[in-house]
């Protein structure tokens, strides 16, 4: 919101009575002169004319020098007036040059903090990157150490069940052979190593609160598995007996069917964790600040040598570039312009790498 | 609460039999004006979509010939560099029919979701050419899309996993889907739903 000025003062409306004055002076003198400097084009201008024959030309080089002096003269006579206006611009101009400073103070002082704060954020970033990362060794280790301890159960039924059956164990003899069995294993045939995770930006403390969390494997359970699973496979004991071929054969078949759904529900557990360390929530809300845009700009000495470089690159990736260049003028092309453009496609591309060219990294709001 | 009930799973069915199925769509719920299916005009994106859909849940329906297919093939491309394992691993392209219920009031539904990952989430695909991921979900409704395929396959989670074409980036978003309650579904069952018929 600007304020209009409304009111003037004595004192003002005094210096607009000198400014009257003086710039109705100002005014004869710029018509008079610009009348004046008609004439003398004109004059200088009226006696032209253009050479036909060889013989004609001294006379055309000498009227072309005195064309030239005229409009050297009236230029001169042009800029006596028109310099006068070059303070009054400079004067109007000044309020606008105003903001250039502490629109660079502000902006230098919201990038500062932005920085602070994406630097902060980052930080953070990694600690929840880790604890992801943690997460998703723990939820991994337990799904292949719970599928080796399921298959373990697998397997020490199927080793109890054939060897039952190659030792003859008789039915009335089965029910201490299966409590023989029952007894002989215990948690300890479930013993596992504990993984170890070691954090390069978490507390350790945190890291153990996820280990605790997501690391729960119950030993007992696998106990009662396999009791449980030992009563299923001799429940039809005194079948196998009498066709003890085809019970091997069947239980071989079962055992490796049930390995091949352990492994399995195992890859389908692992996608799982898979995907839930990869995924984010949805956050629809409004962001709070805009973040800093990175862009690139060519960081070069200004010299000859940083020149050829430039066009050398420019030229060399000429279909990255033209699409970004507004030109109309290609005479007028610089190598600032050049450099510009290969900023831009670095921008796009941050592999991009021309050879020769440096570019530093710039934060713009 | 909405219950979920007389659900049945159609593995293996076209997609043309699939919109055979009665019920309905969460597609159709969400753009309908006044219960009638409103015309949709297929952009290019749409068919992109489609497309990519196309090459990584049914390959035998991908258009080799189309102009769009080499830049499709790239982007199924990105996803499975990602996701891969986890597409092999799940179940693709079921459908399936179920009654949602709300304080008595029911709607036949149907719903086809691209991936499952039996007994732990569904999976949804989507191309986008938005740069801001989380504002297009909720825009486009996704998550009560998703929310009604977690219900029906009964599981409690839901991904979607979404290739940003501007960005050139792969994006997966989670979504719990554990609640019982969700306010577009209610508001649909109460402007579609029928007292069932007593016996």
């Amino acid at each position: 919101m600007t304020t209009e000025l409304t009111e003037i003062t004595a004192e003002q409306a005094q210096i607009i009575e000198s400014k009257k004055a003086l710039w109705a002076q100002m005014g004869e003198a710029v018509y008079k002169t610009e009348l004046q400097l008609q004439i003398e084009a004109q004059q200088a201008l009226n006696n032209i004319a253009l050479p036909v024959k060889i013989e004609e030309v001294p006379e055309a080089e000498t009227m072309l020098k005195n064309i030239k002096a005229a409009q050297k003269t009236i230029e001169g006579k042009r800029k006596s007036v028109t310099t006068r206006f070059d303070e009054v611009s400079a004067r109007l101009m000044q309020p606008e040059k105003s903001f250039t400073d502490p629109i660079k103070q502000l902006a230098d002082a919201i990038i500062k903090v932005k920085k602070e704060h994406e630097a902060n954020q980052a930080k953070l970033k990694k600690i929840a990157d880790e604890k992801t990362r943690a997460r998703e060794y723990f939820l991994n280790k337990k799904i292949e150490i719970e599928s080796a301890l399921a298959n373990k159960v697998n397997d020490f039924v199927s080793r109890c069940y054939e060897k039952a059956l190659k030792d003859d164990i008789t039915m009335e003899g089965l029910e201490a052979y299966k409590q023989d069995s029952i007894s002989r294993v215990t948690i300890n045939s479930f013993a596992y190593g504990l993984p170890v995770f070691n954090p390069a930006y978490c507390a350790k403390e945190d890291i153990e609160a996820i280990f605790q969390e997501c690391f729960v494997i119950n030993k007992s359970h696998y106990v009662s598995e396999f009791a449980a699973q030992l009563e299923e496979k001799f429940s039809d004991y005194e079948v196998a007996l009498g066709n003890k071929a085809a019970a091997l054969a069947l239980s071989q078949k079962q055992e490796k069917e049930k390995k091949d759904t352990i492994a399995s529900a195992a890859n389908n557990q692992a996608m799982a964790v898979k995907l839930e360390a990869s995924a984010t929530v949805v956050n629809a809300e409004p962001v709070f600040t805009k973040a800093l845009k990175k862009s690139y700009e060519v960081d070069m000495d200004e010299n000859v040598e940083s020149v050829l470089k430039i066009m050398s690159a420019f030229s060399a990736n000429i279909n990255l570039c033209l699409p970004k260049l507004k030109v109309t003028k290609w005479f007028a092309f610089t190598p600032a312009q050049a450099a510009n453009v290969l900023a831009k496609v670095k921008c796009d591309d941050n592999n991009f790498a021309p050879a020769g060219i440096t570019f530093k990294e710039v934060d713009k709001l | 609460m909405i219950q979920y009930t007389d659900i049945v799973r159609y593995d293996n069915l076209s997609f043309e039999d699939y919109l055979k199925l009665p019920g309905y769509s969460h597609s159709f719920l969400k753009s309908n004006i006044q219960g009638v299916r409103k015309f949709i005009d297929v952009t290019e994106n749409m068919r992109v979509g489609s497309m990519v859909d196309a090459i990584l849940t049914e390959p035998a329906k991908a258009d080799m010939s189309s102009e769009l297919y080499p830049h499709c093939k790239a982007i199924a491309f990105e996803l499975k560099k990602m996701f891969g394992d986890v597409m092999l691993a799940c179940k693709k392209q079921i459908s399936y029919t179920a009654k949602a219920t709300f304080n008595g009031l029911s709607i036949d539904t149907t719903g086809r979701l691209d991936f499952l990952l039996e007994g732990a989430a569904v999976i949804d695909l989507k191309i986008t050419m938005s740069k801001d991921v989380d504002a297009l979900i909720k825009y486009m409704g996704y998550e009560n899309q998703v929310w009604h395929y977690s219900k029906m396959a009964n599981v409690s989670k839901a991904y979607l996993i979404m290739y940003c074409v501007p960005l050139k980036k792969v994006i997966i978003k989670y979504i719990d889907t554990s609640s019982n309650m969700n306010e577009f579904w209610v508001n649909k069952i109460i402007d579609f739903g029928m007292v069932p018929e007593t016996v």
